[in-house]
């Protein structure tokens, strides 16, 4: 009897201390016995949202580094919100993607599933206030296969699109007002373009840039530019899609990496908004090499060139599992930035740092990684 | 160092709760591991997505005879014969048969790469692994052997390293593309497709003699070789860069010249090879479809290796909203396009999303007349059939779909 008493009792403190799936425990456990590794932190390299749950969600930093946030993958999408470094605490608030942070680092934007027909599903935008907590519908709408959203930088409007009739070709651009939220169709873009940005906010928040399809070319778009303020609209010049499209900090470009015609070779590209031509800057890191896969299969691996920063001076460097190095631009120099590989999630807004994650057993770390030393 | 601290804090907090929780579960032999959550499969929907129901036969449509049985793998059906082949994996056969004929055992197969036909239909080419495939790594050539659907003894055209050769369309030898730094390294990562930047040398091999090397293609270099196997029309960026469209250009064997002969303004390489065709006199022929929202139209561009290129025929086609046009086909008697109009479909159950294009129809549009019928609601066009006057169709979308004839109506039939 006693045994047996036991036993009940043993088992569900083990439960309630975490015995489901993610809890810590099974954190702790796929954590210490996945496949993955971490990254050593030192004076630059730095944690900065500990304890995630498992499976990890994707993290995203306040402009200013100061907080974060992630949308909880078993609990509807609660989010969850933390100070840089510190465990995060739930909202009363979900979403069922990443939620997007006002340049003020005031609001939250979210997207949460609200159709039940899977052939036509719907998502409510909503923006919510960390401050009073509340929670303020904007709009409702079919957002396409991948929705996204882009704060104005004053933090007044989002940009999003929608997609009412499966036109493949084509989805409306949407422009929102938070203080009065009345979507309004501003123009027909490219359907979303993986690793691009469907559209983008100059820096001083005057114009609007984004892509629209050229017929016949699957992966030609016409890079097109909008001022605000008088809806003057132009081709700016006619670009690769998948690429992502970076407006530098300064205004006066808009920048993106391409490959080349050979392993290893790259080129940064600098389209000017003046006059709508490239400057095209071309760099070598070097051919592929080969090398043994744990399995005992053999093949190559070749130098990837990615993540222009915000104002056009770096990009990231990777080469299989080695360590990340940045490379400014304008030099060739290379800084090593980590002991090992890492995903890359971003620049902070200064291009002063990234932010980094890796993954042991389906439990994720980020870091914010300092670029010069 | 704040941050090591903040990662061994976590960390240990995690190994006291981890070994608390795990002692205790360890005394409890034999309790039960509980998912509160337990997530669904995205395999519906897939399997959704993939449904595809089949078409009624009667009318224009019939079903294909002799039917492709179970086991069936990749069958090769061709504009230029009646005669299609496919793998039997339950007798390790290669079959054939004649469309509304009798099926024939072929020859024994190893590990079959792929079928193509010489320009007159009378044979076709197999590229087979020279041996049983066998565990772990092996070096297995191909060999490449000329089969005849009358029944003529088969001739071998010699063993290959790589499967990717094509019969010159005379049937003369073999045709194949290298890139120029090949042995190419393949990347691990996902990167640029240098195999469509990178320029490729085109390669033929007659039977006995040494490989020659023709000429270089700018990239992506992809192409079709004329009836004669006299002259090579590919394609390649201009400038080498893909945003400014594609350049016809025709290599000439005599001369070992090439010359550019038409400008495309588009950089979808599939779309543009489905539209591309060569006649036997010696023209290039190309369909094009051309699409603003829901008000389209089929180009139809002959363009002759020695003079200029020509829009012979224009032929318009109404949409509905969200449609596309897909795979544009000329007849190969250049008188009909077929061409597929289609959406695109998001299912999405909230856990996961499937998305791509689904069929709307097969429709067939008549250069001299500029008319077009809608032959079905839904499936592909597989192949025209030699004559243009029938096509293979399919629907399906999943591992086994079903066939069809369809009988293409006289253009005076039409409205």
């Amino acid at each position: 009897m006693m045994m047996k008493r036991l036993t009940v009792l043993a088992l569900g403190a083990a439960l309630g201390l975490g015995g489901c799936e993610g809890s810590p425990l099974q954190a702790f456990v796929q954590e210490t016995f996945g496949v993955g590794h971490h990254l050593q932190t030192d004076a630059f390299v730095t944690e900065i949202a500990p304890g995630l749950p498992y499976p990890s969600p994707t993290v995203v930093f306040s402009p200013d580094g100061s907080r974060y946030v992630y949308s909880h993958n078993r609990e509807d999408g609660r989010i969850y919100l933390g100070a840089t470094g510190h465990p995060a605490s739930p909202l009363d608030a979900h979403a069922q993607r990443p939620p997007s942070w006002s340049p003020d680092g005031k609001r939250l934007a979210v997207m949460r599933s609200s159709g039940t027909d899977i052939r036509t599903p719907r998502w409510t935008l909503s923006a919510v206030d960390l401050e009073s907590k509340t929670t303020m519908p904007l709009a409702e709408a079919a957002l396409g296969h991948t929705p996204w959203l882009a704060w104005s930088p004053d933090g007044s409007s989002l940009l999003y699109a929608s997609d009412e009739n499966g036109d493949v070709n084509a989805e409306s651009l949407n422009l929102v007002t938070v203080a009065n939220p009345a979507p309004r169709r501003i123009a027909e873009i490219a359907p979303f373009v993986s690793g691009s940005a469907p559209a983008l906010w100059s820096p001083d928040g005057q114009q609007i840039a984004y892509l629209t399809k050229v017929h016949g070319f699957l992966n030609a778009f016409n890079l097109m530019t909008r001022r605000v303020s008088d809806e003057e609209t132009k081709v700016l010049r006619r670009v690769p899609g998948s690429t992502s499209l970076v407006w530098s900090t300064d205004g006066s470009a808009i920048g993106y990496l391409s490959s080349g015609s050979a392993s290893g070779e790259f080129e940064v590209h600098r389209v000017l908004l003046s006059d709508g031509s490239e400057e095209v800057t071309p760099f070598a890191l070097g051919g592929a090499t080969e090398m043994t896969h744990a399995s005992g299969m053999k093949g190559f691996i070749g130098f990837q060139a990615s993540d222009l920063s915000p104002d056009h001076r770096w990009c990231i460097v990777t080469h299989g599992e080695d360590p990340l190095y940045a490379r400014e631009l304008s030099t060739g120099r290379h800084v090593r930035l980590t002991d090992r590989n890492a995903w890359v999630r971003g620049w902070t807004a200064d291009s002063k740092a990234i932010v980094a994650s890796t993954s042991k057993g389906g439990v994720d770390r980020y870091y914010r990684i300092q670029i010069e030393r | 160092m704040p941050d090591d601290r903040t990662s061994n804090t976590v960390l240990l907090r995690r190994l006291a709760g981890g070994l608390l929780a795990g002692g205790l579960l360890l005394a409890t032999a034999g309790c039960v591991w509980v998912n509160p959550t337990p997530t669904r499969g995205h395999g519906s929907l897939k399997l959704e997505y993939l449904h595809e129901e089949p078409l009624e036969i009667g009318g224009p449509v019939h079903e294909l005879t002799p039917p492709l049985a179970a086991g069936v793998e990749s069958p090769r059906f061709s504009d230029r014969s009646r005669f299609y082949v496919w793998s039997d994996s339950t007798k390790g056969m290669l079959m054939g048969a004649e469309i509304s004929g009798a099926v024939k055992e072929l020859a024994p197969y190893q590990g079959r790469w792929d079928i193509d036909w010489t320009a007159d239909g009378k044979k076709f080419l197999v590229t087979d692994l020279a041996a049983p495939p066998q565990q772990g790594p092996a070096a297995i050539p191909y060999r490449t052997i000329l089969y005849s659907p009358d029944g003529e003894a088969p001739v071998s055209l010699g063993e290959m390293s790589d499967p990717r050769a094509l019969v010159l369309p005379d049937g003369s030898g073999l045709t194949y593309t290298r890139l120029v730094n090949e042995p190419e390294p393949s990347t691990m990562m996902p990167g640029p497709d240098l195999r469509n930047r990178n320029p490729k040398r085109l390669m033929t091999r007659l039977p006995q003699q040494a490989e020659q090397e023709e000429t270089v293609l700018a990239g992506p270099g992809v192409g079709y070789w004329s009836h004669d196997a006299q002259h090579y029309a590919y394609l390649a960026h201009r400038d080498g860069d893909p945003v400014n469209g594609l350049d016809l250009r025709v290599y000439d064997r005599q001369s070992k010249t090439s010359a550019l002969r038409y400008h495309i303004e588009s950089d979808d390489l599939g779309r543009v090879m489905n539209g591309l065709s060569w006649s036997a006199d010696n023209t290039v022929w190309l369909a094009q479809a051309c699409q603003v929202q829901a008000s389209a139209s089929i180009a139809v561009t002959a363009i002759p290796i020695d003079g200029k290129a020509v829009t012979l025929s224009i032929v318009p086609v109404s949409l509905e909203e969200g449609e596309t046009i897909e795979s544009v086909r000329l007849s190969p008697d250049q008188s009909k396009v077929s061409f597929e109009t289609s959406k695109t479909v998001t299912l999405t159950d909230g856990q996961g999303s499937v998305t791509g294009p689904r069929s709307t129809g097969i429709v067939v549009g008549y250069l001299e007349t500029g008319k077009t019928r809608r032959l079905t609601s839904r499936g592909r066009v597989v192949t025209w059939l030699p004559g243009g006057d029938d096509l293979v169709a399919m629907t399906g979308y999943g591992p086994e779909p079903w066939y069809y004839r369809i009988d293409i109506p006289a253009a005076e039939e039409i409205q």
